[in-house]
């Protein structure tokens, strides 16, 4: 069997085997893992000497642990291994000789079927296992810790054990947990004190003379003191041990290990869990505020530190401890319970370690920074909750935060705006964000020192500028502005430098300074892509600078037309964004300026269509900032020519002005569109995206224009000047003639929607004569469903922006208009995503119908032009409504239908004649609706729906808060019915509609006409149904 | 030795780890020459790719020991890992048990490689809907391991992991990858008939083709 075995682990592991027959060696693998003479092969495969292959022993090793893990084996299975091994491993380590000892691979193979016997067996069957594996360190009796082979082994051991027993990292099932808490227990009492002894000895017999036993050992203990008595390592032996190797010092200034396993395993001394007042007796007695400045000093991390030999691991392994000492200072710091004299020793303490975390805080290597900002941002939380702040404290702000502005400086071997870079980028701009936090807290705590701070760096900057100009290094300048930028969140917190012509605040005041000196330092011409980019970003985001300081103006846009064309792609297009924010938020300032604006930028217009590359397109993780593609740039473009509308359009422009310079730009577009579009309607796919793009820049223009005062609805119907609508009229004609010829293309449609509304806050009620023809382009034959929705919303608005003025246009028009949408909801679904599009549809449509209802144009529903079309309206409302099975939307549409129906019963169904009340009183007028009949169609064709549908046994259960908002709207329905027809209604119920049904209406009856609010009548019904099951 | 150059080449076993479904084959694929000259084990086995890469110093090759199918059972599980001497521990950010495994193939790594170079990387973060957000991954800071997001789907990042394992084995941080590497999907797909052509001439022989279903994923 062993050979069998052991050929098979050598098949399955050969590159070069033969498929079937490493198929079957698989087979017979996977087989051997239940068999226990397959096991039993296994054990010997690997005790065997001479020795089987590395593979052969290290898989043997692991069908013997499955077994044992899987439980498979009873005490005397156990046993039996505990025996074989513990004989195999005697022979092997016990002589201290390097020849016969198995790879590290295989040791700590091994090492795992010992953690796992040491589970089953260490509480009852192997209560000696740490001492056989203690005496296995020493080669004879154990008087010191000589034998190395056995002391790695028995260190793996260790390692091993608590990896698998207490290890945090590793989460565990609530059976595991128990089961480790109960080890854990068993060793203190057994043999931590022995281990911690040993660790001691060897530490002693090898300090110096074996490195990697003694880092081993250094981790060991990092490892263990998390959940031992800390007495143990914390002990005059031990530290003095654990001093000396901290503070090595080796002279070839290589790295060494065994000094930065020294100092972590400090690191992981102080982060042992204990009471603050211990915590700190032991960072004193440790003497850590010492052993911290000496590292410091030391030349690794002080001569070398600014050599290509500088110890960052040291570096960083020391920066780890100083961070958990503070975290823990700050704890106590922070604690109210604390007794006032841990208090003053924690006090003291920060005194101590605050230059040590500055330190690192402001090394050079951003690893290392990072690493304590996490205690740096404990510090600066308590100091912000302690008020008034003890001078004590206060001096610390100020070293704090010149750290953490040098920190946000691009360092000087950094790049910007370089692809190789952008990773290191992006971590740097990571970093900035955390320092900004840091930034904020420090503002928190003290905002006149900010303020005072930042106002020096900034001012600073400026007037070395003043002095060096292009010399200046661009990190210097980079780092003002990017401050400038940051200070805004305290400066302007609601969005305004100014109340009433002043400044906001003190923030605001220097703010204001600051934004003067940086456009008349003329920093927007420095030659630097990172410069002017933050130049435009800081005119944008503080615009509100400008309305009280116009004269500013003319220098920013003459920067912004000349960086709109910046050579750097990431530059330009996010300059248009901002040119067009910039223009659009302060078009009340600009004044007449647009003739300058459009000459400066014309050639940045013209528009080229480029189809995405094949199978390029979405394969880039590309974010905003990357996104060079020639979709970008379109999308680029269009700000650009809103920015031209906003500018062209101010209130210091001429209106013949105006309409010239939407000439000027409209003019080429209305050229491309007749160049184009023979050879779009031949289906060429670069042509129709030429022409979506055309369409899209004439509706921005027009946007552009609309938009001329804030709180204006776009759809204002006084809004233009005639000659601006004539003008914007050919615009709105060359739309409508590409639309036509290219209606079957879903992006011309889309271009043609979003243009439709644009085009809205320019033409006003000029649209409307126009309106037919864009229904007919829009609602193609190929429009989907969710086109057909999103245009029934675009309608909505129409007909709330124009009301009463829109009558004969929506007239003529209705009943063409539901004539496609009918045939988009009767269409055959399939699929999830036409079921959701046909929800939303059916909502639309709806909604459209009851802001008809609203706004007061319900008689177009009953025209003489629609009037042939009511009865199928009709129809599909009330099929709506009493569609309530389990699909998507369909309750929703059924509450619409229901609310719809009532409205057309309060509309249409005459002055009320009955009244709802507790005590009824019979009501004697006759029903008369404002059209003949209606009140017969109310009882006959509106009221039979709600008890179809409260009979339906689908529309349950009564406590879906969907169900109950239908049950609301039937209520409603039912009592306008009774209002509307009083006695007419009774009759009905009481003498043909109860009886045929076969139930007792009283009670319905009394509820319906004594309820006074829809709710109560609904709560009713509710009872009802539940009653029914 | 570069078959083609007569160049050396030094070549390092890379042992690919992580829970199923991670992306693990997917990433390793996207360098299109080592696909092309994959060594198929069996449909149980590991998959062995030779990634090449053009250096400053020399040309060096992974091979990556992909041990996709093997995570749950049957195989020879960690015995795969005998001799690898750098790692990569693969999770998938849009899935949070998979990150939570990583202790665990962590131990089982470096049980059987100790003291080797490790990368930690979060696939597939060029899913919208991230689970495991960059905050919560700090596994790597405690064991010294690198971390990188990546895309396998879009090639982000791909080359970093080999770049820093590849530092960390010639043990020379100034090692820089001088050519670019061709990955999947290629723009012309000219270059992989010609990159077949060249292996045929190389070797005087045909190259198994891969199979059929086994395309590139483009």
């Amino acid at each position: 069997m062993d050979a069998q075995v052991e050929n098979a682990i050598e098949i399955a592991w050969n590159p070069t085997a033969d498929q079937s027959v490493k198929q079957q060696a698989f087979d017979f693998l996977n087989q051997l893992r239940s068999d226990p003479s397959g096991r039993e092969a296994c054990l010997t495969l690997f005790t065997r000497i001479p020795k089987c292959s590395e593979v052969v022993r290290l898989v043997s090793l692991d069908v013997v642990n499955n077994a044992i893990q899987t439980q498979q084996l009873d005490s005397q299975n156990l046993n039996h291994l505990k025996v074989t091994l513990l004989e195999y491993i005697r022979h092997i380590y016990g002589s201290g000789s390097q020849n016969d000892i198995d790879p590290p691979s295989l040791q700590n193979k091994l090492t795992q079927t010992l953690t796992f016997l040491f589970i089953s067996m260490y509480k009852e069957g192997w209560e000696t296992f740490v001492d056989d594996f203690l005496a296995l360190t020493s080669l004879q009796n154990n008087v010191s810790r000589d034998n190395i082979v056995g002391i790695v082994l028995y260190l793996r051991i260790l390692g091993s054990i608590h990896d698998e027993i207490a290890d945090v990292l590793v989460t565990r099932t609530a059976d595991e947990t128990k089961r480790n808490t109960y080890l854990k227990d068993i060793l203190r009492a057994r043999d931590v004190q022995k281990i911690a002894t040993s660790w001691q000895e060897i530490l002693a017999q090898w300090a110096d003379r074996n490195d990697s036993i003694v880092e081993m050992n250094l981790k060991m203990i990092g490892k263990w003191v998390s959940w031992i008595d800390i007495s143990l390592i914390v002990n005059q032996d031990t530290l003095n041990l654990l001093f000396g190797l901290a503070g090595r010092t080796n002279p070839s200034h290589r790295e060494d290990k065994v000094r930065d396993a020294a100092i972590d395993t400090f690191t992981e001394i102080v982060a042992k869990k204990m009471k603050g007042s211990d915590k700190m007796d032991m960072i004193v007695f440790l003497n850590l505020g010492d052993v911290i400045s000496q590292l410091i000093t030391s030349p690794a991390l002080h001569d070398l530190r600014p050599t290509s030999s500088y110890d960052t691991d040291l570096a960083e392994a020391v920066a780890k401890l100083v961070n958990n000492v503070v975290f823990d200072i700050v704890k106590v710091l922070d604690d109210n319970q604390a007794q006032a004299e841990t208090r003053a020793r924690a006090e003291q303490l920060i005194q101590t370690f605050l230059p040590s975390l500055l330190r690192f805080f402001s090394d050079e290597y951003d690893e290392i920074c990072s690493t304590v900002i996490p205690s740096l941002t404990d510090l600066l939380t308590f100091l912000r909750k302690a008020k008034p702040l003890p001078p004590a404290y206060s001096s610390m702000l100020s070293p704090i935060l010149n750290s953490i502005i040098q920190k946000m400086r691009y360092d000087e071997t950094s790049n910007w705006g370089n692809e190789d870079e952008q990773t290191d980028e992006a971590e740097f701009h990571d970093l900035r964000k955390r320092l900004q936090i840091l930034q904020k807290a420090v503002a928190a705590v003290d905002e006149g020192l900010y303020i005072d701070v930042l106002s020096n760096v900034v001012g600073n900057t400026f007037q070395s500028f003043d002095s060096q100009g292009a010399q200046m290094d661009w990190r210097d300048l980079d780092l003002a502005l990017h401050e400038m930028y940051l200070f805004g969140e305290l400066a302007v917190p609601n969005g305004g430098l100014y109340a009433k012509s002043q400044p906001s605040g003190v923030a605001a005041e220097r703010l204001i300074i600051m934004i003067s000196k940086m456009i008349e330092s003329g920093v927007a011409s420095f030659a630097h892509p990172a410069i002017q980019l933050q130049y435009m970003e800081i005119s944008v985001r503080y615009c509100s600078f400008f309305e009280n300081q116009a004269a500013y103006i003319p220098k920013v846009l003459e920067d912004f037309v000349r960086l709109v064309h910046h050579n750097h792609i990431r530059v330009r297009t996010r300059s248009w964004y901002l040119f067009h924010r910039f223009v659009k938020h302060l078009r009340a300032h600009v004044g007449n300026v647009a003739e300058t604006v459009i000459q400066s930028i014309s050639d940045l217009l013209p528009i080229k269509a480029e189809l995405p590359s094949e199978g390029g397109g979405d394969d880039d993780m590309s974010s905003d900032e990357s996104d060079h593609s020639a979709d970008a740039t379109f999308n680029g473009q269009l700000y650009l020519y809103e920015a031209i509308g906003c500018i062209s359009s101010t209130s210091s422009t001429p209106i013949e002005k105006q309409v010239l310079y939407a000439r000027t730009i409209m003019e080429p577009l209305f050229s491309e569109v007749e160049r184009t579009l023979p050879i779009a309607k031949s289906g060429d796919a670069q042509a129709i995206l030429q022409i979506h793009h055309v369409i899209m820049a004439l509706g921005t223009l027009a946007h552009g224009y609309s938009d001329w005062s804030p709180g204006t609805a776009a759809t204002h119907r006084a809004a233009h000047p005639k000659e601006l609508v004539e003008e914007f009229g050919r615009a709105a004609e060359a739309i409508l003639i590409a639309l036509e010829a290219l209606r079957s293309s879903f992006d011309i449609r889309t271009a043609a929607r979003a243009s439709f509304s644009r085009l809205m806050g320019v033409l006003g009620i000029g649209m409307l004569p126009l309106l037919p023809r864009w229904i007919d382009g829009l609602l193609s034959q190929s429009s989907s469903k969710d086109e057909m929705a999103m245009f029934l919303r675009l309608l909505d608005q129409v007909i709330f922006g124009f009301k009463k003025d829109i009558y004969s246009v929506l007239d003529s028009l209705l009943t063409p208009l539901l004539q496609r949408v009918f045939a988009g909801l009767n269409e055959p679904i399939t699929g999830t995503d036409d079921e959701i599009q046909l929800a939303e549809l059916r909502r639309e449509y709806l909604t459209f119908v009851q802001i008809i209802l609203n706004e007061g144009l319900g008689s177009v529903l009953v025209s003489d032009l629609n009037q042939g079309f009511f009865e199928s309206l009709i129809s599909s409302v009330t099929t709506l409504a009493r569609t309530v099975s389990n699909g998507t939307g369909n309750l929703p549409a059924s509450r619409l239908a229901f609310s719809v129906l009532a409205r057309m019963a309060d509309l249409w169904g005459g002055p009320s004649i009955a009244t709802l009340s507790p005590q009824p009183t019979p009501s004697t007028l006759p029903p008369s609706p404002a059209f003949p009949g209606f009140d017969r169609f109310l009882i006959e064709r509106f009221h039979p729906i709600c008890w179809e549908v409260l009979q339906n046994p689908q529309f349950r259960p009564v406590s879906d808060a969907q169900v109950k908002q239908v049950l609301n709207e039937i209520a409603g329905l039912e009592q306008t019915i009774y209002t509307k027809t009083g006695d007419m209604f009774l009759q009905h119920l009481q003498t043909s509609f109860f009886p045929s049904l076969g139930i007792d209406g009283s009670d319905f009856i009394k509820h319906m006409t004594t309820s006074t609010d829809r709710k109560a009548f609904a709560g009713y019904l509710a009872g009802f149904l539940r009653q029914r099951g | 030795m570069d078959p083609a150059t007569g160049e050396v080449v030094h070549t390092f076993k890379l042992v690919l780890v992580g829970d199923g479904g991670t992306g693990k084959t997917t990433f390793v694929k996207r360098h299109l020459t080592g696909e092309f000259e994959k060594k198929y084990i069996a449909t149980l086995g590991v998959e062995v790719h030779p990634l090449g890469f053009q250096t400053n110093l020399g040309k060096i090759q992974f091979d990556v020991w992909d041990t996709a199918g093997q995570e749950k059972f049957g195989g020879l599980r960690d015995g795969y890992y005998i001799g690898g001497q750098c790692g990569i521990i693969m999770f998938d950010v849009t899935s949070r048990i998979t990150y939570k495994n990583v202790p665990n193939w962590h131990r089982d790594l470096v049980r059987v490689c100790e003291n080797v170079p490790i990368v930690l990387c979060g696939n597939k973060v060029d899913v919208k809907e991230r689970k495991v957000k960059a905050k919560t991954i700090t596994f790597h800071r405690k064991k010294n391991l690198q971390y990188y997001d990546i895309s396998a789907k879009s090639n982000y990042n791909f080359e970093k992991p080999f770049l820093w394992l590849g530092r960390k084995c010639v043990d020379n941080a100034g090692m820089e990858f001088v050519a670019p590497v061709a990955l999947a999907p290629p723009t012309e797909s000219v270059d992989i008939a010609e990159l077949l052509e060249a292996n045929k001439e190389m070797r005087g022989t045909d190259v198994p083709l891969p199979d059929g279903e086994d395309d590139l994923d483009l």
